[in-house]
């Protein structure tokens, strides 16, 4: 196993935003047999970092983040975020998927809204914030639009002002760009990381595009498939702020995107 | 949006799109204007042809009665208002037929989709009553409510019931899943995803259920008031046929249509008012 940890300083748990402990998961398939999907995976993120997990479809990714956010618990080990072990969807969390979700009966502000409604926040301190981020994510002038009216690109902010809306503590992120196309895919990168960089939120990223991976992220963690384990664990230091579309052409940075896909093509000859 | 132009060229292009966009509007005015002279002309015909054929004496106006028969039955209802209070009769019946039928369907069809176990229990008996054609109790909800308008409502209810308490459920199971997760993700409580997710999804497919409803109230309080009744604009057509009088089943039924399209109207208009951000609302 390819390990390189990416802080060498000796961390407390104060400084820790999420653990994954000894985790593994299983799933009966449709044809009742089951299939181990995650076989002891650990690892730390410090608070405010940026970590991204990439590996192929299917690799129990995305079912890391679900055990981070609350929605699936581990069959062994545990998810500890911010203290305390997840057991259910907590308030601090906001979770971005790669589909919006948003409510088509909603307005692109009633729906950056919704979280604050969810918690029970008065009606002007949600417009003030509603504000905000559609000016934050360049919506200003949509705020009244629906969703059918937006292009997906439109939608896919719409659904970040959301998840930042809420202020979360730890933002979880599950392929949010993948709908979009290549173009719209680097605008909406290039924002993020503008925001992202302001007050540096601890982010689990989920992707499968090695490129946003190491072009956004500060750590990156290579699963392998079917059981998921951890491949590799790789730092990115490059500087910050990032652009995501020069960056493309930077040498430091072509030299980690091989190591990474070559971690990536390791796991996959292991499996 | 708009384009500006940049050079001559560009403002001859921008130009013929412009004059294109407007004859394609142009042309959609005039084919709504031809189908609705055709229209005019279908109906014209079929009145005329109507009205003719008795005059020649080819049909027999004692059977079929006629246009200017049922036109001065009609004037001569209006006139002495005898109608009038029929056709309140036969409102009132549907709308507190429709109103309880729909409010009791859409509560069941909730309280089913969130109790699953309700939903197991009622399963076969609200299948047996749903397939049981509700006509049939006609009889014993005159015994039970009486030849008023009691028993006109409780068949109408009988009926609309079981469309909102389908459709409802139909709307709530068909619920993207996608908006249930991102919900919960965002901190949603069951209560606040039943409200803020489950209900305001099901609107649409609660309105399919309402269009339906109103048709069958009206229809269900018709055919109670054909059966047994002292008012109402069923009973008239009753009375009317068994005095052989053409005219005035004909004159009554042009009258249930007015109502039956008025009370769809309203449907449709709160449809379209509650179901704005769909933005094809129909």
């Amino acid at each position: 196993m390819d390990v390189i940890l990416s802080e060498a300083a000796p961390r407390t748990d104060l400084d820790l935003a999420i653990r994954v402990e000894r985790v593994s998961h299983a799933f009966q398939t449709p044809a009742g047999t089951p299939v181990l999907a995650l076989d002891d995976v650990s690892f730390d993120v410090p608070r405010g970092q940026f970590l991204a997990l990439v590996g192929a479809s299917g690799c129990g990714k995305t079912t890391i983040l679900n055990m981070a956010a609350g929605l699936v618990q581990p069959v062994a080990g545990t998810v500890v975020v911010n203290g305390a072990r997840v057991t259910r969807p907590s308030r601090r969390t906001g979770y971005m998927f790669a589909r919006d979700g948003l409510l088509p009966w909603r307005s692109a502000r009633r729906n950056i809204e919704v979280g604050l409604e969810l918690r029970g926040v008065p009606v002007s301190e949600r417009r003030a914030t509603g504000s905000r981020l559609l000016d934050l994510v360049g919506l200003k002038a949509f705020g009244s639009s629906y969703p059918w009216q937006l292009s997906q690109g439109m939608r896919q902010r719409v659904a970040l002002a959301r998840t930042l809306a809420i202020d979360p503590d730890t933002l979880l992120m599950d392929e949010p760009f993948a709908a979009l196309d290549a173009q719209t895919k680097l605008m909406l990168q290039t924002e993020f990381l503008r925001i992202w960089e302001r007050d540096r939120k601890t982010v689990l990223f989920v992707t499968h595009d090695l490129a946003e991976a190491v072009a956004l992220a500060d750590r990156v963690i290579v699963l392998t498939c079917r059981p998921g384990r951890i491949q590799a664990d790789i730092a990115i230091d490059l500087p910050r702020p990032r652009d995501p579309e020069r960056i493309r052409f930077d040498h430091h940075y072509l030299r980690l995107s091989e190591r990474v896909w070559q971690a990536l093509k390791a796991g996959e000859a292991a499996s | 949006m708009t384009i500006t132009a940049r050079t001559a060229d560009d403002g001859r292009v921008l130009d013929t799109l412009a004059r294109s966009e407007a004859d394609r509007r142009a042309r959609r005015r005039r084919r709504t204007a031809w189908v609705w002279a055709a229209r005019a002309i279908v109906l014209g015909l079929f009145v005329g042809l109507w009205q003719w054929t008795v005059d020649i004496g080819a049909i027999d106006p004692f059977f079929f009665s006629q246009p200017s028969a049922i036109a001065g039955f009609l004037v001569e209802e209006v006139r002495d208002g005898s109608i009038w209070p029929h056709v309140l009769v036969t409102l009132r019946e549907t709308l507190v037929g429709f109103a309880v039928g729909a409010g009791g369907g859409v509560a069941a069809g909730i309280v089913r989709m969130q109790f699953p176990f309700v939903a197991d229990v009622s399963n076969p008996f609200l299948t047996i009553l749903n397939v049981l054609p509700r006509v049939a109790l006609a009889p014993m909800f005159i015994i039970w409510f009486g030849v008023g308008e009691g028993s006109k409502v409780a068949l109408a209810v009988s009926l609309v019931f079981f469309i909102l308490m389908l459709n409802t459920e139909a709307g709530i199971r068909s619920l993207d899943r996608e908006l249930v997760l991102t919900m919960r993700a965002l901190g949603a409580t069951d209560r606040q995803l039943f409200w803020k997710v489950m209900l305001p999804g099901a609107v649409p497919a609660i309105f399919g259920g309402l269009r339906l409803g109103v048709v069958y109230a009206l229809l269900a309080v018709v055919v109670g008031e054909m059966i047994s009744a002292h008012m109402g604009l069923g009973q008239r057509i009753a009375f009317h046929a068994a005095s052989f009088r053409a005219e005035g089943v004909l004159g009554t039924i042009l009258v249930l249509a007015v109502i039956g399209l008025g009370l769809n109207l309203a449907v449709v208009r709160a449809e379209q008012v509650l179901l704005r951000w769909r933005g094809d609302a129909p």
